[in-house]
């Protein structure tokens, strides 16, 4: 299937690699694959996630809250408990040794970076709900110009029903002309605001070269060796945490334009509506005049 | 609820007997029936008793039809499909079924369209793929005669993962790529770009062609020029990168990263999963040559 050549050689792996348990090393090989799992959960699948059994081959079932890498350094509770109380116990931190402090130093940056991944996890979750909002605002947009395209049809059938109430009558009646306070606009389109749309658009400032990442350049993901002392290893968290804020600053940036995005269609929404229900209004107006001139027309 | 299957039976039988009554010379017999039935079938409903609240919605439905008062008729299939949801699923798939033969006869698309995706939504429950791919895509066909251009794209991104799911690539690459291009015009519909375009990249990683995923990236991005800065596109190519050098464990460890910020669907890992296992077996055969 793939067709790339692979050299026999193998480059040593680092050995935090080596360490990490393959998410996909499970029961899952012998899968049947005539059985498509539905993007909805069935009963089975909540039995799993209310039991803790996790669904997904790639979760390593791991908390947010638990330190993961904290493991590959080889720090215990123990130590944990003195480093979040910040040694109070243990006479504060101008009487640890250096050891101890590069140890804190190594769990704190670690620290912030879980946190950093927590706060980059929530924006991205927000994202999605975002997206599913706009979507959600494009639809209602779309029903509120059939509804009113709906109301336009209506005007055009109870003119002819006018029309017929009109001639209705006898011979020597008085001419029945319905009364109409104002025409039937129809839907009003409102096309998307020009300045955001000519202007701050992400693309633009792509094609102007304002945006910071060049095109198409990856990060390197892979780990380039273990750190070996203290000083390393907060720079690696450190590095962690500049890519992982870098994200959470882009992600940041497009949430204030799909923000502005919701508010400028709903500002459309609402001029739309009351396009629309000074129609609905008016329409609702001829029909109680049909009415009443239908009910004359019995009465006779 | 006993009262309400009593009172339901009085107005089934009344409406039998109007059904059948020689003498229709008081009044329209069928347009009683039909009402009659349809107010037996809501007190069995509310006494919980489905199937027959099911049938007798679908009497009045009969009733409705030969009065050629269609949109009331359709209305009747919905609702004793409704009826049918709790205890048949083929049964509500039948009733909605003939409501959209109705609904579209008389033009009414995006009734017709809304019921159809119901179907293939029952379908998709009873993991029935492939007749829920068929019925979400005569949805997007409806809703496309309505005008209704977001819940065309709603269905389409369905009909594409059902595909995907049907091991058939080609085919949902091309409905994702169409709808990321549609969506890029929209102020909206811009933000979901870069997911239609992952998913569009997860099908072309299974189908295993690096030539035709490095291409695929490289159009991915002339379609969106903000796409080289996501997650997304940073997670395609690494996953690239990992195919092409047969390296397991780095494209395990990309998927797991990835995972651990947006947690994947079900189908994407099992995408996934597909293209692990052809990685295995070309590792296996690359070990058996040397």
């Amino acid at each position: 299937m793939f067709g790339s050549k692979k050299s026999p050689l193998k480059v040593a792996k680092p050995s935090s690699v080596e360490s990490w348990t393959n998410p996909f090393d499970s029961n899952d090989e012998g899968m049947d694959t005539k059985k498509y799992s539905s993007s909805r959960k069935t009963s089975s699948e909540r039995a799993l996630t209310t039991l803790g059994v996790n669904t997904n081959p790639f979760d390593d079932g791991t908390d947010a809250n638990k330190k993961s890498s904290s493991t590959l350094y080889g720090f215990q509770s123990a130590n944990w408990n003195k480093y979040k109380n910040d040694f109070r116990d243990s006479g504060g931190l101008e009487n640890q040794s250096v050891q101890e402090l590069e140890s804190y130093a190594v769990y704190k940056a670690e620290e912030t970076t879980n946190s950093v991944t927590n706060c980059l996890k929530i924006a991205e979750n927000i994202r999605e709900e975002a997206t599913q909002t706009l979507v959600t605002l494009h639809q209602q947009g779309e029903q509120i110009t059939r509804s009113h395209h709906v109301a336009a049809d209506i005007d055009h059938d109870l003119t002819r029903g006018e029309k017929l109430l009109g001639s209705l009558g006898g011979l020597f009646s008085k001419t029945w002309k319905p009364k109409k306070t104002r025409a039937i606009t129809g839907p009003v389109i409102v096309g998307d605001d020009p300045v955001r749309r000519k202007g701050n658009h992400l693309e633009q400032r792509e094609k102007l070269g304002l945006t910071s990442a060049p095109k198409g350049q990856s990060k390197l993901r892979s780990p380039p060796q273990e750190p070996t002392n203290a000083f390393e290893k907060v720079e690696v968290e450190k590095n962690k945490q500049d890519d992982a804020l870098s994200d959470l600053s882009d992600l940041l940036g497009e949430l204030k334009g799909m923000a502005v995005d919701m508010g400028s269609e709903i500002e459309r929404h609402n001029k739309a509506l009351n396009h629309l229900y000074d129609d609905v209004d008016e329409l609702n107006f001829r029909v109680i005049g049909a009415n009443q001139r239908g009910r004359r027309l019995l009465g006779k | 609820m006993g009262d309400h299957i009593a009172k339901g039976q009085e107005l089934a039988k009344r409406a039998e007997n109007k059904l059948h009554a020689c003498c229709p010379l008081f009044g329209s017999n069928l347009e009683d029936a039909a009402e009659l039935f349809h107010k037996s079938a809501t007190s069995f409903k509310l006494a919980k008793s489905w199937d027959k609240a099911a049938s007798l919605f679908v009497k009045s439905a009969k009733c409705h039809l030969k009065l050629d008062s269609k949109y009331d008729a359709a209305n009747a299939y919905v609702d004793a499909a409704h009826c049918y949801k709790k205890t048949s699923t083929s049964g509500a798939i039948s009733c909605l079924n003939k409501a959209v033969t109705i609904f579209t006869e008389i033009g009414r698309h995006i009734m017709a369209a809304k019921y159809s995706k119901e179907i293939g939504e029952l379908y998709e429950l009873d993991q029935d793929i492939e007749h829920a791919r068929s019925y979400y895509e005569r949805a997007a066909e409806l809703f496309e005669i309505g005008d209704a251009a977001t819940s065309v794209i709603q269905c389409k991104v369905k009909v594409a993962q059902f595909c995907a799911q049907l091991q058939q690539y080609q085919k949902a690459i091309k409905i994702y790529e169409d709808i990321a291009r549609q969506s890029l015009d929209s102020n909206l519909l811009k933000y979901g770009v870069r997911g239609h375009l992952l998913n569009s990249g997860l099908c072309q990683l299974v189908q295993g062609d690096f030539v035709a995923i490095t291409n695929s990236l490289e159009r991915y991005q002339d379609l969106d020029l903000t796409f080289s800065r996501t997650r997304e596109y940073k997670f395609l190519a690494d996953l690239s990168a990992s195919i092409d050098e047969g390296d397991v464990e780095k494209f395990t460890r990309v998927v797991k990263e990835f995972n651990s910020i947006t947690p994947l669907e079900s189908w994407k890992s099992t995408l996934l999963l597909r293209v692990k296992d052809a990685m295995k077996v070309k590792e296996m055969e690359d070990d058996d040559l040397t």
